[in-house]
């Protein structure tokens, strides 16, 4: 066993004594021997000091005028931060009652006056020693926990599957946050041997290790039981096994299943699992049966759906549903998440949407606080298009025919027309003028076009384009504008920002008006616009804009 | 003060619960109610009319006590369960499993005609 030295002169001793004479004199002895020596003549004074700054042992006199020692003692004890501060009390021996006084109001040890400088020094020096040794092994422990725990947290990690993984037309992601170290959610990916895939979402109940290892092991099972079994009779039997085993845990469980164009789902408990077309929810699946473990005899349904190119299907455990409302609503961190279908057709990167579910989930109520996970399937393959144009307000006219001759029949060819050309205009004279975000917000809006139209052919400038982007999908038609393959155009080649130009947004208050949902990015320049069958802007609504 | 106040309502033990029951109160919980459960009270209503939000491991302390009863041949019922609460029930598909009533009153008589 290892032992430390002692080293005096790493420790401070406070002497609290009315008398300057003994106060000179301990605090002598005391720095002879090498210890840090400080000095109050009464209580407020030793409380005031303790307060500033905590010694390694308080040297206390009984009796003292204002406060004596037992009453300072008593202040201390009643202080977490010094309750276990090592206090040697000085009493008269001809007064024992004094030193049962001390005892009984906490202090660690007592010395007799007259002080014999030999035992002074022994009793502090030992006290200070035990005082290090009781800290020790709990410090020890808790890092020795903490070690634990993070390598608990790296294995968990490493348990997850690589994402974003390809499965023939399917892009899925997903991420974890869990609220601690190592958390009870967790998610997992399994392509099969006879040609099915199945994404699956559990969420132990509880957080911690033991929901940790409860996970794993249920993860490791379901894994196994998948494997020439359906899905069904997968988590029947799970349920089974786990209902049995009485860990007094049990596992909310979302599960996709794909086999060519038809998606079964099940949802034991966990938030709605949303299939998404476009800008609307097809459907939610939920409560289609109780979580795995919980009753032995529960029975299971599935849910089944035929997808269509654009699809996505999103799950998410109740770390990021309850703080944003209810438990059962998935739409809400479905918007704050940023997860709805893009016409990109892509999938976030696991780490853009693990900071997302941080940043989500990090100012919520500590008792709301839960591991918070999210996995999206996404089918793509739909249809779309692709048209650059120049970044000039004249090139806007065609690009805008272009997209409302291929539009749906369904869709509403004026709103296309109207929201395009503004959304477009917003596209072009924003990154040409090279103007913040807030130009769409101006109040001079008319001022603004003719700046646009004034905007001169300058050099550097002619070879920039906009990307139009449409796809469609079973009910929804999508069109995306971006400045082909730069952000802004750089600042310094373009005119200075028109002083008289205010923020109220009718442009963008058009844009939003007539499409069903729209997507800015967030260098401002790009956005999505969407429609839907039977969206909720009718033709009437549309036509009041103008 | 008791967050989970008790009442004797005929054969009826009815059990309020405080406005949020989760992680940090699940074992008080189970702890009120299991000693009830040693007193051979076989008909125990949770009274949820103050109750806000249960998070899972108070949903996995309810099963135990709906089980822990079911085995001594007694009934857990739930009365006045919020909007929040019945979320939860009904995701986990718990509200099929137990009686749910709209107020401790109803919940009380049923019990009590069950048991006479």
């Amino acid at each position: 066993m290892r032992t430390d030295s002692f080293s005096a002169a790493e420790h401070s001793v406070l002497i609290v004594d009315d008398t300057m004479a003994n106060r000179r004199l301990y605090g002598i002895l005391l720095a002879r021997e090498g210890f840090i020596v400080r000095t109050a003549q009464d209580g407020v004074e030793a409380l005031r000091s303790i307060e500033s700054e905590t010694p390694s042992l308080v040297l206390l006199d009984y009796i003292m005028p204002n406060m004596n020692g037992v009453e300072v003692l008593d202040h201390l004890r009643r202080d977490p931060k010094t309750a276990r501060l090592p206090v040697v009390m000085l009493t008269a021996s001809a007064e024992p009652d004094h030193i049962d006084a001390a005892l009984e109001a906490g202090a660690n040890d007592y010395i007799t006056k007259p002080v014999n400088s030999r035992i002074l020094l022994a009793r502090v020096k030992s006290m200070i020693q035990a005082d290090r040794m009781r800290g020790r092994p709990v410090r020890r422990l808790e890092s020795e926990l903490l070690e634990e725990l993070e390598e608990a947290a790296r294995v968990q990690k490493a348990q997850l599957p690589a994402v974003p993984m390809k499965w023939n037309d399917w892009r899925v992601t997903g991420a974890v946050a869990p609220s601690g170290q190592v958390g009870g959610d967790i998610f997992d990916l399994v392509p099969t041997d006879d040609g099915r895939f199945i994404a699956l979402l559990l969420d132990v109940s509880g957080h911690g290790t033991a929901s940790a290892l409860v996970a794993a092991e249920t993860r490791a099972e379901l894994r196994t039981l998948l494997s020439g079994r359906s899905l069904l009779e997968s988590v029947r039997r799970l349920n089974a096994h786990m209902a049995r085993r009485e860990t007094g845990k049990y596992s909310c469980l979302a599960a996709v299943e794909i086999e060519g164009s038809t998606l079964r789902i099940l949802n034991a408990g966990l938030p709605p699992v949303a299939v998404l077309r476009g800008s609307r929810v097809l459907a939610e699946v939920w409560g289609s049966g109780t979580p795995i473990g919980m009753f032995e005899d529960s029975t299971y349904e599935l849910t089944e759906f035929e997808v269509a190119a654009g699809d996505r299907i999103v799950m998410l455990s109740d770390g990021l549903t309850e703080p944003f409302g209810a438990t059962d609503d998935a739409r809400s961190a479905i918007s704050r998440l940023m997860l709805w279908p893009s016409v990109r057709d892509e999938v976030p990167e696991p780490d853009v949407l693990r900071t997302r579910i941080t940043t989500l989930t990090r100012d919520s109520a500590p008792e709301l606080r839960d591991d918070a996970t999210a996995v999206i399937l996404h089918l793509t393959g739909s249809v779309h298009e692709v048209m650059r144009l120049a970044a000039r307000p004249a090139a806007i006219p065609r690009a805008v025919r272009w997209v409302v001759d291929q539009s749906p029949d369904w869709a509403d060819r004026v709103a296309v027309d109207h929201g395009l050309t503004e959304a477009l205009t917003n596209a072009v004279l924003h990154g040409a003028l090279g103007l913040s975000s807030e130009v769409r917000h101006t109040d001079a809006y008319d001022e603004y076009l003719t700046l646009a139209h004034e905007l001169p052919d300058r050099p550097g400038f002619m070879d920039r384009h906009v990307e139009l982007k449409m796809v469609q999908n079973a009910d929804s038609f999508g069109i995306r504008i971006s400045w082909q393959g730069a952000a802004c155009p750089v600042e310094d080649r373009l005119p200075p920002a028109p002083t008289s130009i205010r923020s109220s947004g009718m442009g963008s208050s058009i844009i939003h008006s007539l499409f069903d949902r729209v997507d800015w990015d967030s260098d401002g320049l790009g956005l999505e616009l969407w429609l839907h069958r039977g969206g909720a802007a009718s033709s009437s609504d549309r036509a009041l804009l103008g | 003060m008791n967050r989970f106040a008790v009442e004797q309502l005929g054969n009826v033990t009815c059990i309020g619960l405080p406005a949020r029951v989760d992680v940090t109160n699940a074992k008080a919980f189970v702890d009120v109610v299991r000693a009830e459960i040693d007193k051979d009270n076989k008909q125990i209503v949770l009274d949820l009319s103050h109750t806000e939000a249960i998070d899972s491991t108070a949903l996995g302390a309810i099963v135990q006590i709906f089980k822990s009863l079911r085995a001594r041949d007694g009934e857990l019922s739930m009365a006045g369960v919020g909007d929040g609460v019945r979320r939860v029930l009904a995701i986990t598909r718990i509200d099929r499993v137990f009686p749910l009533f709209p107020s401790v009153e109803e919940a009380v008589r049923f019990g009590n005609e069950k048991s006479a």
